[in-house]
Order: structure tokens, then sequence, then C-alpha cells
């Protein structure tokens, strides 16, 4: 016995139909199976550097959801989660990252060159998670659309499919999402 | 300039995206063309940085694989005497499978701060463990609840070991809380919501505690819940996969006895393992053992879907002698029924047939508590009844139902005590009317369900659409129709909907009258006495009243008439009497009901505490304090022998008593017993809760009244303070705490200051309450005193004269305060020399 497809499916079935008590149910297991689908692949890849945050959405979603009962609402809703599941764990890791940056613990990575190498995104996931803040209560979709596209590296038909909106739209929100992260992001600014 | 608001930010976009089309040297152009000169600028700035933003952030960031640090076992032993951090180790105070706990104090600044600190045992730390740890300690810093232990701090060791420090809480866990202290089953299932609103909490901040039992779940001394460990025990878990195995070999931290069954089968963990575990924390609270032996260490004692036994079932002695029941037996009673379903609801094995959230359950219990039907139980008659007189409806308002949610399960009960009442009366054809009746519901229901992608139908919307189809669908039956309504009305009338009820209600009626040829039947009296309770609830208590007895009328005239309805409709219409001011009627309605009841439901205390405590409290109002008396003491002791003495509702009638004796002049007694209806509310609710200051008000008052006026000083001014910022200018409180000032500052000798608070106290009274109201012509009476004293006695007489036929006016004769009026107005002619006048006067 493992995560249950059924109760997920029914859960976002639940949601689907307007159901908000599914949504506080289901953002832990999401949250828990992204990170425990990550905890398994860093045991598995050892020789790995990083981890892809689309391919961990897209193996949570295989193993969470019983494909055959999963309506597209339904897809929608457990991608849009996973999203935000996914800043979540970034944001926190990049978080603690710096922390440990300021010498408030002593670092527990000591991979020196891999720790490197992942200081300067950290940095920048912590500065888009902010800004993303500002942006959504500029135009919330907007900011999903970043959530799906930066943090897991949707392309752009699969973040239309996620909104339920056209390519081309999710492509204007894309490119004027980017120039205002730049811009805000800019040490001038 | 202004930045872009939400407002303009759709201009922006659809610029940007026209523009940035443009080539570049078409641009310029184009942007001079926007009017609104900071939409330019801003389109302007973000078309530059989307040049340069070139194939930024269109990778996602990567999930760095942290090299894991060599797993050897750390060197460094915790033990007393040593520094982690700023932290000194004092003592070892506890420890477990898989972590110590240490009793530590932060010593660096000027102040000592006791705290404990947790730590993993060395060689269970692998660096894997330590990732996951700093991770988690993110979450935990973030979960602030007064009834969790605060986590203050967290750190790696030099030796690579990750700790915690943690609130110091002081107190025990809740099973030895409750067992040594005896606490009643009431009082137990009260922290037991505590309990569910910090796992509540928690879970809306995505953290599972996983480990939830009485040792984890601590007491202080002043009855408050600490939850201690939240999130900890899945960081001190081995990694995951393992867990099954790790249960059995007792590594696992996870306590078995208290595991749900997708726990102990290493199964997905989720909110729902917590509900489970609350189950068996309150199955253990109720009935003084779990529902499950604990297993052995290395074979689970249970197999995963094993069905726990209802808590009434295995009461312990034990149990029985630790709690307020005294024997088994009456424990058991206590348990039967709303209870059991409560605790086998959470213990369900199937973890979605549990309750849905910790708050689910913490409403069940507190429904139970409040004697309304709880969720975990179908509804028969005899429930429904026995909750229906149980129910506190002269207390504060109940609190609102979670309308929708409840709205499918509040027809269903309505319905099924229909079905129920329909075997006594006429079993076929109400049996046949109620399956149409529920079929039309569930149509409803049907309705309420999105229909297309992105169309969401609220159930009220559902009800409106419905309501018309009521009289086309059933052309031929109206008795069906009839049903229908009278269900649909009773049901709005729960959900606070009125307007919508009273309509359906008088259809329904109509209909019955039309269909009964005018006779009483039971049904038509039900509607009756429905319009009466809206009347009611929407403070109309005149029309109220007077459903209500044309409702007790048709009871009456039933052949099985039945008494405990009887007396709620009396006890409704007495409440209507008292609200529109005629105390003498409603003081001999509540008489008679309670009377009644303690005749028919004896053993019903807390109905009994309410009737007894409403007739006291009617009697005092009327002045009789004398016959009031012992009532009120009657009442406040069946409440604490119903719901322990700790309960607010003790608090609640603790405080008229007070009350009572402040006028009959038993200032000591009535000191301790305000102060302690004081002391009850400032735990439950805090010091600005409304039923705190009016126990405040009640000290008060028995200390000015028994002229303690030192003692009573600073309260006066606390409640003076609050003019203008709690209490409105024309808060009737206002007026009696400048009354008290203005008498003790006339005691302590300053009589023209006196004099001036006075005279502004009798403003403010008379622009709250009217300028014939007794309470003004005491604070007059009063004045008159002070200028008397003050040798004005040409001022004063006719004061105390006018104030003295105020009261007699408006109060019985033989009021106390009447009584003092009169002799304050004899003291003057004393003063004069007018000792026949005095005497005349005391006849």
């Amino acid at each position: 016995m493992t995560e249950a497809p059924s109760d997920v499916t029914r859960l976002l079935l639940q949601l689907s139909s307007g159901e908000s008590d599914a949504y506080a149910r289901l953002m832990p297991i999401v949250y828990e199976e992204l990170r425990r689908v990550a905890a398994r692949q860093l045991r598995r890849e050892r020789d790995e550097h990083t981890l892809g945050p689309t391919a961990l959405v897209h193996e949570a979603f295989l193993r969470l959801v019983d494909l055959h009962s999963i309506s597209w609402q339904g897809r929608s809703h457990f991608f849009g989660m996973a999203a935000q599941a996914m800043r979540r764990i970034l944001v926190d890791h990049a978080r603690r990252r710096s922390a440990f940056k300021r010498g408030s613990a002593p670092p527990v990575t000591l991979d020196s060159e891999s720790a490197a190498a992942a200081d300067a995104p950290s940095e920048e996931v912590l500065a888009v998670d902010e800004a993303l803040e500002t942006l959504a209560r500029l135009d919330a979709r907007q900011a999903k659309v970043v959530e799906l596209r930066y943090f897991v590296g949707f392309s752009v038909e699969e973040t239309a499919e996620v909104l339920g909106v056209s390519p081309i739209t999710v492509k204007r929100d894309w490119a004027l999402a980017r120039a205002w992260l730049q811009r805000e992001l800019s040490p001038e600014a | 300039m202004m930045p872009i608001d939400a407002e303009r930010w759709p201009l922006v976009k659809e610029l940007f995206g026209e523009i940035a089309e443009l080539p570049a040297g078409e641009r310029a152009a184009r942007l001079m063309a926007v009017d609104d000169i900071e939409v330019r600028a801003e389109v302007a700035a973000l078309l530059r940085a989307g040049d340069a933003v070139n194939d930024r952030f269109e990778r996602a960031p990567a999930l760095p694989v942290d090299s894991v640090a060599a797993e050897e076992d750390a060197p460094g032993m915790l033990a007393a005497g040593l520094r982690v951090g700023p932290y000194r180790i004092v003592r070892e105070i506890g420890r477990g499978g898989m972590g110590v706990v240490f009793e530590a104090r932060r010593d660096d600044a000027q102040f000592e701060k006791r705290v404990a600190l947790k730590a993993m045992l060395p060689g269970l730390v692998s660096g894997e463990v330590v990732r996951r740890f700093g991770q988690e300690r993110q979450i935990l810093a973030h979960l602030e609840h007064h009834n969790i232990a605060a986590l203050l701090d967290a750190g790696v060791t030099e030796f690579n070991q990750p700790y915690f420090i943690l609130e110091y809480v002081e107190g025990e866990p809740i099973s030895r809380y409750c067992a040594s202290r005896r606490v009643p089953v009431r009082d137990r299932l009260q922290l037991m919501r505590q309990v569910c609103d910090a796992v509540q909490y928690a879970h809306e901040q995505l953290v599972v505690h996983r480990d939830l039992k009485p040792g984890n779940i601590f007491v202080t001394s002043d009855g408050t819940v600490k939850l201690l460990d939240f999130g900890i025990a899945k960081m001190m878990q081995p990694i995951d996969g393992a867990a099954a195995s790790h249960t059995r070999t007792g590594l696992a931290p996870m306590t078995e006895a208290y595991a749900s069954p997708e726990q102990l089968a290493g199964g997905h963990v989720s909110t729902a393992s917590d509900i489970y575990s609350l189950g068996v924390v309150l199955f253990e609270l109720l009935a003084g053992r779990r529902p499950f032996d604990a297993g052995d260490g290395f074979f689970p004692a249970r197999s995963a879907d094993a069905e726990p036994p209802a808590p009434s079932r295995v009461v312990t002695d034990a149990a029985a002698v630790t709690s307020d029941a005294g024997d088994a037996r009456r424990l058991r009673r206590a348990l039967d029924g709303e209870l059991d379903s409560i605790v086998l609801m959470a213990l369900r094995p199937e973890p979605d047939r549990r309750y849905h959230s910790a708050q689910q359950l913490s409403e069940d219990i507190g429904r139970y508590l409040a004697g309304r039907p709880v969720l975990a139980q179908p509804d028969t008659l005899r429930y429904r009844l026995r909750k229906f007189t149980r129910r506190n409806r002269f207390a504060t308002a109940a609190a609102a139902l979670a309308v929708v949610a409840l709205m499918g399960g509040t027809v269903v009960s309505v319905i099924q005590a229909r079905a129920a009442r329909a075997e006594r009366d006429r079993a076929l054809r109400e049996a046949l009317r109620t399956h149409a009746v529920t079929q039309f519901f569930q149509q409803v229901f049907a309705a309420a369900r999105p229909q297309r992608k992105g169309v969401n139908v609220t159930v009220v919307q559902a009800i409106d659409a419905a309501i018309p189809g009521i009289d086309s669908s059933f052309t031929d039956q109206p008795d069906l129709q009839a049903a229908i309504k009278l269900t649909l009305g009773e049901t709005l009338t729960r959900m606070y909907l009125y307007d919508r009820a009273r309509p359906l209600l008088e259809d329904a009626y109509r209909t019955r009258q039309r269909l009964d040829g005018g006779r009483v039947t039971r049904d038509a009296a039900d509607i009756i006495y429905d319009l009466a309770q809206i009347e009611n609830e929407i403070g109309k208590p005149a029309r109220a009243e007077s459903l209500y007895r044309v409702s007790l009328a048709m009871l009456g005239a039933l052949p099985d008439r039945d008494s405990v309805v009887v007396f709620e409709a009396l006890a409704n219409i007495a409440e209507a009497e008292m609200s529109q001011g005629r105390l003498a009627q409603a003081e001999s309605l509540y008489g008679a009901v309670a009377g009644g009841i303690a005749r028919w439901k004896p053993r019903d205390e807390q109905a009994r505490a309410i009737a007894v405590g409403n007739h006291a409290t009617a009697l005092s109002q009327l002045g009789r304090f004398v016959e009031a008396e012992p009532l009120h003491r009657e009442a406040v002791r069946l409440f604490e022998h119903s719901r322990g003495p700790n309960d607010l509702q003790v608090a609640a009638a603790l405080q008229p008593l007070a009350g009572n004796l402040v006028y009959q002049r038993k200032f000591d007694d009535a000191l301790v017993q305000a102060r302690r209806a004081y002391d009850l509310n400032l735990h439950a609710l805090g010091p600005d809760n409304p039923a705190t200051l009016g126990a405040e008000r009640t000290v008060t008052a028995a200390l000015v009244d028994g002229g303690r006026c030192a003692e009573a000083m600073p309260l006066v001014r606390g409640m003076v303070a609050l003019r203008g910022r709690v209490l409105h200018e024309s808060d009737p409180t206002l007026g009696v705490a400048y009354t008290q000032l203005g008498q003790c500052t006339a005691a302590g000798g300053d009589l023209a200051g006196g004099e001036r608070i006075l005279r502004e106290a009798v403003a403010m009274r008379a622009a709250a309450l009217g300028a014939d109201h007794w309470a003004v012509h005491v604070t007059r009476s009063l004045l008159g005193e002070v200028i008397a004293r003050r040798r004005r006695v040409g001022d004063a007489e006719p004061l105390l004269l006018d104030s003295y036929a105020g009261l007699l006016r408006t109060l019985e004769p033989h009021h106390i305060r009447v009584l003092e009026a009169r002799d304050r107005l004899a003291t003057l002619y004393r003063m004069t020399g007018r000792e026949a006048e005095a005497n005349a006067l005391a006849k």
C-alpha cells in the first residue's frame, strides 16, 4: 500500500465540483509526494548534479492520479497545485542555502563545487518568489504562468493546457512577465 | 510617479504586446502616442527590460543534489553541562528511541530563559536526515499557535547533530492530567477541542504531526493544552519506505498504539492519520484504555483494517473513578450514543471516511457539548428530542452553522425526524411521502453540482430554482406539496434563511388547514411553532409570543401531547414576555417551566439549571431577591455538577447570583461569587471579553456598594478610561462607572468633585436609558445626598424627594434601591432637625 491513486483522483474530482475542503487535503499530499519523489531520485541518481522539477511533477502526477478517471479539469487542478508546491520546495531550499551562506549555521553541504554552482540560482529563486507576490496582485494569471514556466519548467503548451487558455495568451503573458521580472530583479530598479 | 496598479495593468499589457511586435524604429512613435504618462514610462521600461532578458528565467531552477555527508557516527554526545550555541544544558528530561530531550537555559543576556532542547541520538544522524532537517525547520518556524509549544530555534551542532530548541512546557501529559485531577468528561472534551484546534492550525500550514499521543499532548496547570514535537516525528523518522520495518524494530518514533492503520502498513501518511491518532487519544480519555492493545514491539497487535470497539463497551473502573462519573456503569451510560459515534468516526480504518479535518472533529464535539445533533450519528426522533430540550436556547446565540456544508445533513435530519414521527402516526402513508420528499431533495442537490465547466450553482440558488417546481410537480398531491414545503421551510430556518423559510411555512400551513378541514394536527402545530421561532429570532417578541401561545394551545389539544415540546413553548413565551419587560408574567411562566422540568426530566440537570436560572433571574429583576437567591445557588450547583466546576455556564450562573447578593447587601459573599465568575471568564475568554468585563463590573459594584472604595477605585478608573475608546458615549456601562466614581470621590472627602462627577453621571444615564429610568433616579438620589452633605439643603431636598418618587414609580416599593433613597431623604430631614418627617417616612 502506497499513496492510493484513487484518493487523490477523488479529491481532484471533488475540487472540480467546487469543494474547497478537497484543496486543503490535497495540497499536503502533493507536496509530500513531490518531496518523496525528489528524495528517491536523489538516492537513485547519485551521479547527477541536479533534478529537474518538471520531471518531478510529472512523476508525482503519474504516481498519485488514476489516469483513467481523471478529467481535464482535475489535471489542471493537480498541476496548478503541484506548481505551487514545487515553488515552495525550491524557495525553502534556496532559503536554507542562503541562510547557511550567511553563516548562521555550518554548511551541511560538503561538496563545495555543487554548492557554489547552486548559489547563483538560489538567490534568483528567492528574488523571483518575492517579485511574484507583487505580480500576482497586478495579474493573477500572469503570476500563475511564471509559476508553471519558471518553477516547474512547463512548456508554453503545457502551461496553456493547465491554465485553460490558448498558447498565444501564455506566450504574451510570459514575454511581459519575463521583462517585468528582469526589471524588478535588476539592481538599479 | 504613481506605480502601476492592477487597474492600469491591462493597458500596460496590451501596449507591451502590441509595441514589442513592432520593428525597433517604429516603437518610439507609438509610445509617444500613449496619453497616460506613467503607463508610457512603464511600457518603455518593460520593453527595455524585455530586450535585455535574453533567455533568463527560461530554465527552471534545478534542485541541487547535495552530496550527503559521510554517514559516520558523530562523536559528540550531548550531556548536562555542555553548551549548544547560546544554550547551556541543565539536565536530561527524556529519552526515546531516536532522540533525547534536555532542559536547557539561554543565559546570554540579563534574563535566563528555560527551554527544552531536543536532539537526535548521534548514531542515527545521516546526511539525509540533516538535509531534511534543514527543510523542515523552515516550516516549523512558522508554526505559531498558543496550543503548540513554539519552536524557538534550531541548528546543527559542530558534530553535525541537528537539534531543536522548544518552548519549555510545564505540565503533564493529558491522560495523567485528567486522571490525577478527576477531570469531568465535559472538561476532557473541552481539552480535546483545544488539541483539535492546534492540529487543525498545523494542518493548514501543511504540517502533519504523525505521532500524536498523550505523551506529546501536555496540559499546563492552568488548563492550557500544549502540543509538543509537531512535525518532528517525521524528521526523526528514518528515510521513507523503511517505516514499516522500523515500526516492528521499535526504531521508528511513531507510537504504535496511536498510529493509524495506514501508518502501521507503512503507507501514505496524511492529515487523516493525525485525525485517527486524535481518535485514539479521545478514546483513551473517555474509556480509560486504548481501543487496541499495544503490540509487543515485534508484532503489531492489530491488522490494518481492525474495527475498534465502542468506548462505552470497554470503560474501565479506573476511568470511572478518575472522572466525574463515579462508577463504570454511569460512565458507560454517559458515553453511550453520540460520544461513541464521534470517537468511532475518527477511528474509521479508511482515511477518507474519518472526519475530514480536525476542525470537523472539534465542531462535532462542540455540537455534543452544546446539546445539538452531532454529524457522526444518524438522527432519530428520540435522539432529536433529547437534544432539543437539552439545548440552551437562553444562552447567547448558537454558533452559526457552516451553512452550505451542512445543508445536505440538515435536510436529512429534518426528513428523518419526520420519518420517525411518521412511524408513530400514520406509518405507511407517511413513509411513502417521505420517500417522495427525499427524492425531491436529491434532485435539488443534484442541481447544486456544477452542470457545466465553470458554472457553479450554490445550494441557495438551487433551492430558489426548485421552489416554483414544488407546485407544478405534485399538482394532484397537495399533502406532498405541504410536506415538501414544511421540510424545506424547517431546513431554511435552521440555515437562518428566514425570509425564504417563512412563505414556505405559511403556504404549508394553509394547505394543511385546507386538507385537514381546520382540525388541529401535529404538523399544523409544528408549523406555527416554527413561525414563532422565526419571529423570535428576528427580534419580534410580541409576534413570537402570540404564535407560541397558538402553538401551545394546539399542542395541548393534540391527543399525544408531548410534555417536552410544551415546556419548550412555555419557556419561549416566558422569554418573549421578559424581553417585552413583562417581568411578572415571565416569572410565573419560568416558574412553571422549572417545576415542570424538575418533575418530567429530573435527571436532565442542564435543562433544570437553565430553567431554574431563568426563574431566578426573573425574580431578581422583580426585586424579589430573597426568594431568588436559593434558586440562583441551585442553578450554579446544577451547572457545576453537570458541566464541571470550571465551565463557563457556571460563571454565567454565578454572575446574577453575585448581583443578587449585592442588592441584598451581602457584600462579602457577593464579592466571592463575582470574583469566581470573573476568574473563570478571564481564564477562558480573556480580559476584553464582554462576559469578563461584566463580571468585573459586578466585582466593582460589590466593592463600591460595600464601602470599599479604595479597592474599587482602580477598577472604576479602568472602566472610565474606556470612554470613547472601547465604550461608546451612550454605553450604559459608562454611566454606572461614572456613578461609582462620583460615589467614591465623595466618600474620599472630595464632595465638590463628587458632585460634579455625579451630575455628569446623571446626564449620561438619562441619555442612555431615558430620564425616567430607575437607574437615573438612583444616581439623582446619590447626587442629592452629596449636595446635602455640602450643606445645600435647599438644592438637595427637591432632588432627593423627586428621585424617591421616581423610584417608587419605577420599582417595587420594597426594592432595596427605593429603601436606600428613602433613607437618604430621612437623613436630610434629621440633619435639619425635622425628626417628625423622618419618622413619617420610615412608616
